[in-house]
């Protein structure tokens, strides 16, 4: 890797002409003015560098010609040894491949079997009232309403209840029933679930209940912090 | 312990010395007697194998070079019995004088180019061959152990000469080195059959396959650390495999970003003695079951006390390292791309830390929760983690480090990078911490002052270095006139490595440093106005440090002439990628390495290299040979 300022030294090869009076100039004994080491040496100054949002990048009309490199255009700067630094590039680009790829998947949210959710997929499910929980994989369903529907087979179809509440999957999330879905978010938060989209919803989902609605009157959908304090109280 | 075999030594001294002086008065009053055995009378010196056994616990380079100097007897009894040789500069000695002057040596570490060569500032081709040193060490020492390499170009041919000439072989450690490809380390894995130590640390290497892994021996190995992690290629698993299986005093691995984290459970189950651990990468899909495997493997390490790689580390697998937490002194998430809140959860299970690497993806929360419970720290590093300066939206403050710097007493060496930062945080850390050995701090807006008062960083950097009386190594930044070198030069009076970039107003910066900074031996400056007068009003100054390096700075031709001419045993290298085609004395030049040598100049300079010769008529020679 040929380092070492090639960036920098462009300014030079336009001086070659100058050259001859310039040398005649320091022969005679001069002292050598900033101005001519500038275009010789051609060193970084502070005028080089229009901050970050700052008022000095309205100064940097002020010096010669060519465009202010960026700082990051600077050979070697920030000082990060190149193993950490080609680390970084590919970071970025893997970075950018994904929010590519995660802008054409929310496009197509109901796409079935849309395994791209990295770790464990399994959430624990308690009903009020029964005392042995289940594990659901949230990974393998593509939807709130896959989802109820799992969930229903597993705490509502067993009990032989009437064929009615079979065939209307999606009673546990329209509150049209007794019980209703919520969880607990990372945060610690108990949500109903059904807010937000579901992409989110996978991955901030730590654990799933199914609770009276009369219990879960205070998780309204926009939440306001007294009836989070409310139901935590309730949930305590 | 240096100042305990210290004390021991000048105890022992003063000891000799009345013992010497009571043989020499016992010789003069019985030089009336001649029947006296000459034996006794001819042996002046304390015998030698008692020095040799007073030194054997001098084992710091530092204090064995001052034994060294006390007398001619103890120079030789030293340098018979030193085993472990440091060189801190390639070209300051040749290879011959030192495999003549030591002879039990076992270990030899090298340093070759300067350190901005880190950071590209060194051309490719400057120099710093290992080869040379090779093959001096193999005809001469032959019962050499360990080769220890940073910065240094080494071939496969060096490291086939190293399998095929130190029978004892143990120890090799190239860090930052490049020019070698994986067959070479083929050669030393098969032939090189007592070895403990394989580490090839951040070193550009022609990956031509993970072939190489196949070929230890078959029989059980005594490798005690293996590190690959800067390969690119893929190894065979089975091959990792049945090499675990059969490397029992294994104690260190660190495996390449190719190896992926389905595979870290089976590794892990055939290592669970392994005390340093550096995984591949921590990204990928893994199902419940391999989870819950992997956490157990993690848990059976009971004797993990540093962790490393985590390459692309996701939040969902946090938890399942939070087995090892408790114990680990030493955690490297700096390329774990782990964002906040999610680093809490580890960090605040790590009581024992000592050393921790991280992004700024930390941020200034994560950095209070080091401050609350990492209670043991000592060591800490923050890299940036957007290459560009323009796509930094963390929120990494001084004010994390200030945090760190309040709550972790030990602190005492830190390298961070931040956009921008203020005198009064810096005079914060300075109150807070004086212990403070290693202090480097990287604005990365070059230029860029206090952002609160706009005034240079000056005040700030006079704070550290009055308050660290202990600071050995210091690299600075942001907007800095001549007057916070004159602190430094002031206060700073154990300073030892110093890197300065786009600092500084004039001349007076670098004669502030060269004049006062008593301990320095290594100044590297980068893209500062000024050259000439301080350099040689200076130059004897050079002469007591390993190295200069300065970079588009103001120097000129001529200077570099007369530096050379003045001082016999520096090297002064103008290396220049675009010389003018004449050069007059004024024209500048791009960068200059001045070093202390007793080889005098160096034969292996590429055609970009000059070495000013000590003869004025001669002017500049560039000596190349190829």
């Amino acid at each position: 890797m040929r380092g070492g300022g090639s960036e920098l030294e462009l300014g030079k090869s336009n001086l070659l002409p100058a050259e001859n009076e310039l040398e005649l100039g320091l022969g005679l004994g001069l002292s050598l003015g900033s101005g001519a080491w500038r275009e010789r040496g051609r060193i970084l100054t502070a005028k080089d560098f229009p901050s970050v949002g700052s008022k000095r990048a309205a100064d940097s009309s002020s010096h010669q010609g060519a465009s202010p490199p960026r700082s990051s255009q600077v050979v070697g700067w920030p000082p990060v040894g190149s193993h950490r630094m080609n680390s970084l590039v590919n970071h970025q680009a893997v970075k950018a491949a994904k929010a590519e790829g995660e802008e054409v998947k929310q496009k197509n949210k109901d796409e079935p079997k849309d395994v791209s959710v990295h770790g464990s997929g399994f959430v624990k499910v308690n009903k009020d009232g029964v005392g042995i929980g289940r594990k659901v994989d949230m990974r393998a369903h593509s939807s709130y309403e896959n989802l109820a529907q799992t969930l229903e087979e597993m705490f509502f179809g067993m009990t032989g209840a009437t064929c009615g509440e079979k065939v209307r999957p999606l009673r546990l999330l329209d509150g049209s029933s007794e019980f209703v879905l919520t969880y607990e978010d990372k945060e610690g938060d108990w949500m109903l679930v059904g807010d937000v989209p579901w992409r989110m919803f996978i991955t901030s989902v730590k654990r799933l209940r199914i609770m009276g609605t009369s219990e879960a009157n205070g998780l309204a959908a926009p939440r306001h912090q007294e009836e989070k304090d409310r139901q935590r109280n309730n949930l305590a | 312990m240096a100042s305990v075999s210290l004390l021991f030594v000048t105890l022992l001294s003063v000891t000799l010395y009345i013992n010497i002086k009571s043989f020499i008065l016992w010789d003069q009053s019985q030089t009336f007697l001649p029947s006296l055995s000459d034996s006794v009378l001819m042996d002046r010196r304390f015998p030698f194998k008692v020095l040799e056994h007073i030194f054997s616990f001098v084992d710091s380079n530092e204090d064995r070079n001052s034994v060294s100097l006390v007398c001619k007897s103890w120079f030789e009894t030293e340098r018979r019995t030193r085993k472990r040789v440091f060189v801190g500069n390639c070209y300051a000695v040749s290879p011959l004088k030192v495999a003549r002057r030591f002879p039990k040596m076992r270990s030899l570490t090298l340093k070759g180019k300067p350190h901005f060569a880190d950071y590209n500032l060194v051309p490719d081709g400057w120099g710093g061959y290992a080869w040379p040193w090779i093959e001096a060490m193999a005809a001469r020492r032959p019962l050499l152990e360990e080769i220890r390499l940073k910065r240094m170009v080494v071939t496969d041919e060096c490291l086939e000469k190293i399998a095929a000439s130190f029978r004892d072989f143990k120890s090799l450690v190239l860090t930052s080195c490049e020019g070698f490809s994986t067959d070479g380390i083929a050669a030393i894995a098969s032939t090189c059959r007592k070895l403990r130590n394989l580490e090839l640390r951040e070193c550009i290497v022609d990956d031509l396959g993970g072939d190489w892994l196949s070929y230890f021996p078959e029989t059980s190995t005594s490798l005690v650390s293996l590190d690959f992690s800067c390969l690119d290629s893929e190894v065979k698993l089975s091959d990792l495999e049945r090499l675990l299986s059969r490397s029992p005093n294994l104690k260190s691995l660190k495996l390449n970003r190719s190896v992926t984290l389905d595979v870290l459970e089976s590794l892990l189950r055939r290592a669970p003695q392994l005390v340093e651990l550096g995984t591949g990468s921590f990204s990928d899909e893994l199902d419940p079951e391999e989870i819950s495997k992997l956490t157990k493997a993690l848990s059976e390490l009971k004797q993990l006390k540093s962790l490393s790689g985590l390459w692309d580390l996701l939040p969902e697998y946090i938890p399942v390292l939070y087995s090892v937490c408790p114990r680990l002194t030493s955690l490297n998430l700096s390329y774990a791309t782990v964002q906040m809140p999610d680093l809490i959860d580890l960090l605040s299970r790590c009581s024992k830390l000592q050393k921790l690497w991280v992004m700024d993806l930390i941020e200034d929360k994560g950095l209070k929760t080091v401050a609350l419970c990492c209670k043991e720290l000592r060591e800490l590093r923050v890299f940036p983690s957007g290459a560009d300066l323009d796509e930094t939206d963390v929120t990494l403050t001084e004010q994390g480090l200030v945090s760190v710097s309040e709550g972790c007493q030990k602190l005492e060496s830190v390298l961070y990078f931040c956009v921008q930062f203020t005198n009064a945080a810096l005079v914060s850390i300075a109150k807070n911490r004086p212990n403070f050995r290693c202090f480097r701090l990287c604005v990365m807006e070059p230029f860029a002052p206090d952002y609160r008062t706009q005034q240079p960083l000056d005040e700030g950097f006079k704070a550290i270095v009055e308050r660290c009386k202990d600071l050995r190594r210091l690299s600075v930044s942001g907007l800095l006139t001549d007057k916070a070198f004159e602190y430094i030069g002031v206060h700073a009076k154990k300073l030892r490595m110093l890197s300065i970039a786009f600092a500084g107003d004039s001349d007076l910066m670098l004669h502030h440093l060269l004049s006062g900074c008593e301990s320095l031996k290594k100044l590297e400056i980068r893209d500062c106005p000024f050259g000439d007068t301080a350099l040689l009003e200076n130059a004897a100054k050079l002469e007591t440090m390993r190295s200069l390096w300065m970079s588009s700075c103001f120097v000129s031709f001529g200077a570099c002439k007369q530096l050379s001419q003045k001082m016999p045993r520096l090297n002064v290298e103008v290396i220049d990628e675009h010389p003018p085609k004449t050069r007059p004395d004024s024209s500048p030049v791009e960068r200059i390495y001045i070093y202390r040598t007793v080889a005098g100049p160096r034969l292996d300079t590429p055609e970009f290299v000059w070495t000013i010769h000590k003869k004025p008529e001669v002017g500049v020679s560039r000596l190349a040979i190829r």
